[in-house]
């Protein structure tokens, strides 16, 4: 019984983690205002001309994508006025994703099922780096978009489509700016390096047709773009220090790393060098591995480089980087796999066919 | 027989979706599956409470209201423009008059006679504050629920 429940088909794994959504979002969502407010905003701008947060919802131009998305879905499908079924939809392919990401490293698919579950928010003293409670938050949220394009993106690396990251880099992007060019993109390049240096895998020779330099000529301008307007938006009245105690006081997943307690600090420690001595042992494949054993140090020191520019030497502009929230993604969509292998015995996770 | 089991799983999936967006009773259920309601009597009653105040806004305000209250579902249930509230503005120059207002609620929930404070109030254009039922100020009532009570800024 249990090994035929290990051969799972992927259409299963797809209706399970779909009826789950349903509930999951349904029964745990506190719901995210804003973003219904904002697309109400854009369709009657008589709607909230003194607020402030509804009027730099709408405004901003890093949310841009975001809420012309959500206003046009809303147009098509105007019978989900909750947007209910497009919160589920999201969350269900972002899960479905983490689990082809799973079956990148394992064999056995009820265990990719169970480990992708574990992404699910209120699984957060059970996986993640640091309590990341947003990582697949029930709530429909700028973030969403952006995690579903990621760990798309992810899969795309492992599976050496170039021109696919490269476009889901680009949403990622639009999505949510700051993820997009501090998360997505160095993983991006680091992956593309790992290869060259050890595949000598130029990632060029991949852009065989014309559209693939369209497509690299896209992205450079689009990252260049958001780069600019990033920085342009990074004014503030407020001194650095001030800022950042408000950043932590409104946005807990970003972090403040004096209010760790032992445990919080003992966890992701624990969790990252598990993963990194199950990448030295199970890891085979020469380029994957220098690029997970790359990526692991800078998930390590995150937490330091975090707490310095944010409470030692406050800085916007550092604060900006969102360094740990990028550490906290990258974990656990590439270390937790090997998290689990070194802590399981081989006969539940079972050899991915790349290792044998 | 994994067709059957993916069939099986398609109706429940089906079904549960319809279930769950035509019985949902908030903006998001909170009691389909859990009761949560049940679990935490005063989040039903908060949230009950919060949507009776922002329907009479709703009801009774001009699209142009300006509002004064700490909770940001007000903004939401009344879709009126809300000052003094926890979410945060998304621009980075617009955080410092956010940070004010903030402070200036908090200022009026402490001493609602304080003239600063009244002053300020009038300054930013504020047309109805919510606040604790128990407060007096020198603003009339126009509206109140069990723990709550709306005032019209003269």
């Amino acid at each position: 019984m249990f090994k035929k429940l290990k051969e799972i088909s992927d259409t299963t794994v797809f209706l399970i983690l779909s009826i789950i959504c349903v509930l999951y979002v349904n029964t745990v969502s506190s719901s995210q205002h804003l973003i219904e407010l904002a697309i109400l905003k854009l369709s009657d701008p008589s709607f909230f001309p003194y607020d402030p947060v509804i009027n730099s919802y709408a405004e901003n131009p890093l949310n841009n994508f975001a809420v012309l998305f959500l206003s046009l879905y809303q147009k098509l499908f105007f019978f989900d006025t909750k947007f209910f079924f497009i919160n589920f939809f999201v969350k269900t392919l972002t899960l479905f994703g983490i689990y082809k990401i799973y079956q990148f490293f394992m064999l056995n698919r009820l265990f990719c099922l169970i480990g992708s579950l574990f992404h699910l928010s209120p699984s957060i003293l059970v996986l993640p780096y640091i309590g990341d409670w947003y990582i697949i938050s029930p709530a429909l949220h700028t973030n969403s978009i952006f995690l579903l394009c990621f760990v798309y993106f992810i899969n795309s690396l492992l599976n050496k489509k170039y021109m696919l990251a490269i476009a889901l880099q680009i949403f990622g992007i639009v999505a949510h700016p700051p993820l997009g060019l501090f998360l997505a993109l160095p993983t991006l390049l680091l992956f593309c390096s790992c290869q060259a240096f050890k595949e000598k895998d130029i990632f060029i020779k991949h852009a065989s047709r014309k559209y693939s330099y369209f497509m690299m000529v896209i992205s450079v301008i689009v990252n260049s773009l958001y780069l600019a307007k990033l920085a342009a938006l990074n004014t503030s009245d407020l001194i650095a220090e001030e800022f950042i105690n408000i950043y932590f006081l409104h946005a807990p997943h970003h972090y403040q790393v004096s209010t760790f307690s032992i445990i919080e600090i003992f966890w992701p420690y624990f969790f990252i060098i598990c993963g990194y001595i199950g990448v030295i042992k199970y890891e085979k494949r020469s380029s994957l591995r220098l690029f997970l054993l790359m990526l692991c140090p800078l998930i390590i020191f995150s937490i330091p480089l975090h707490y310095i520019f944010t409470e030692v030497l406050p800085s916007i502009y550092m604060l900006s980087l969102h360094i740990t929230r990028s550490a906290s993604i990258l974990s656990l969509a590439l270390l937790a796999p090997f998290f689990f292998k070194l802590i399981l015995p081989k006969n539940i996770w079972g050899v991915s066919s790349n290792n044998v | 027989m994994y067709k059957i089991l993916n069939l099986g799983l398609a109706i429940l999936l089906i079904f549960l979706y319809f279930i769950e967006v035509s019985n949902s009773q908030n903006q998001r259920s909170y009691d389909l599956i859990i009761p949560w309601n049940t679990i935490f009597p005063s989040r039903q009653l908060q949230a009950f409470e919060m949507k009776s105040l922002s329907a009479w806004i709703n009801n009774n305000t001009p699209k142009d209201a300006i509002i004064f209250s700490s909770f940001d579902d007000i903004r939401f249930f009344s879709k009126r423009s809300l000052l003094g509230a926890n979410s945060i503005p998304l621009k980075m120059d617009q955080i410092a008059s956010w940070k004010k207002a903030r402070t200036l609620y908090k200022d009026f929930l402490d001493n609602p006679s304080n003239h600063e404070a009244i002053k300020d109030i009038n300054a930013y254009g504020i047309n109805f504050i919510v606040v604790p039922k128990d407060l007096s100020s020198i603003f009339p009532t126009v509206f109140y629920t069990e723990n709550y009570k709306i005032l019209k800024v003269s």
